[in-house]
């Protein structure tokens, strides 16, 4: 794939992220491959131009890299703001894969000092045996998971045929239609057969 | 009644434009008030009274709800107010946290800095908040700032309604700060 296309991956994928509910796969390999690019191509702009050519082609590719990198950071700043938002929820969860090993690292650090932060100001205050973040249920007393029942607008990019709602009534997706339907009821067309984008 | 207090607080966060003052003597009040509770509910239960202490316990833990939101809600204002302005605390912000809250922000602060050095050098996660239209941009000075040196431009001297022309990335940080505004 060339960086013309990894852009439109990463253009998508932003968009994805930004209009998913809960967390999707972190896409490694496109953000790997675009950061390598952005950080060997800034090197060889640093080198001094000499014809006024030079240097009129150097602020091209410098406004282009300036664009690629705002992409790469509000799709990795929007990931950051879902991980904050229910962080006490996925440091349960057994299985953090979608997440990058940076990501793993910045939750558990953030988590911990989140929840210094309430015990210093609050919970160190209470008697010992409420001092815990979780009730007795097991659930922690202020987790918020991601809301998988909310509604998002889709475009069916493939033809996917006859979707059952839960009142039972069905829905014939086709390519190119847009809707406006319960996030789960489409989860796997979007995350694994790609046949659905969010939008 | 015994909610009443908890009420208070997580109502107050509603009623200003951006934070309350943290309110510590509330808080305190309701924690004192949780372990007053609490220990009426434990004696209740050595006297079999399962209803009453069933009751107590519901509130208590009602108030530690209520608590923790406007903890948590105050944290999450912060973090945005991090991504927004930069790594200092604009003064009047700094007059509605209390002393945790500012250690907080700081940790946080380092926090996403390391972060965003181990994804990349090159990149800087709050520096774009908007998407980039040009490389260059012109800004004026809103206040005397004196001579910087910038490492692309060179030096520059800021003084007060001077309008210059910078490089965007140079200019970000000092337009976020206030010192620049951006004019084109």
């Amino acid at each position: 794939m060339g960086l013309a296309e990894e852009v439109l991956e990463l253009e998508a994928a932003v968009r994805r992220e930004k209009a998913c509910p809960e967390i999707l796969m972190y896409e490694s390999d496109l953000i790997e491959s675009l950061i390598g690019q952005v950080e060997s191509r800034e090197k060889a702009l640093r080198i001094d131009p000499i014809t006024p050519e030079e240097q009129f082609r150097g602020l091209l590719y410098q406004m282009d890299l300036d664009r690629v990198k705002y992409l790469l950071s509000s799709y990795l700043r929007s990931r950051l703001v879902k991980i904050q938002a229910y962080a006490l929820w996925v440091v349960r969860q057994d299985d953090v894969n979608f997440l990058s090993p940076q990501e793993i690292d910045f939750l558990t650090k953030y988590y911990s000092i989140k929840t210094n932060h309430f015990k210093k100001t609050f919970l160190l205050g209470l008697p010992n045996d409420l001092r815990s973040l979780e009730s007795r249920k097991g659930q922690r007393v202020i987790e918020v998971s991601p809301q998988l029942d909310k509604h998002v607008f889709i475009k069916v990019i493939d033809d996917v045929g006859r979707v059952q709602t839960e009142n039972s009534a069905d829905i014939y997706l086709e390519k190119g239609d847009i809707f406006f339907i319960p996030y789960n009821l489409v989860k796997p067309l979007i995350t694994e057969e790609r046949k659905i984008d969010l939008v | 009644m015994h909610a009443e207090k908890s009420k208070k607080l997580v109502r107050e966060l509603k009623t200003s434009k951006w934070l309350p003052p943290y309110n510590v003597a509330l808080i305190s009040e309701i924690s004192q008030d949780m372990a007053s509770l609490y220990e009426k509910a434990v004696s209740d239960l050595e006297d079999r009274n399962t209803d009453s202490a069933l009751i107590k316990s519901s509130l208590v833990n009602r108030n530690k709800r209520c608590v923790l939101a406007y903890l948590n809600y105050r944290l999450t204002k912060l973090e945005c107010l991090r991504l927004e302005t930069g790594p200092n605390i604009p003064p009047h912000f700094s007059n509605q946290l209390n002393k945790d809250e500012m250690d907080y922000f700081k940790q946080y602060s380092a926090l996403l800095q390391d972060y965003s050095r181990k994804v990349s050098k090159s990149l800087d996660l709050t520096g774009d908040l908007q998407p980039p239209k040009d490389v260059f941009v012109e800004v004026r000075a809103t206040e005397d700032v004196g001579d910087i040196v910038l490492p692309e431009t060179g030096q520059v001297s800021l003084e007060k309604n001077t309008v210059h022309l910078l490089r965007r990335s140079e200019a970000a940080g000092l337009i976020r700060q206030g010192v620049l505004q951006h004019i084109n």
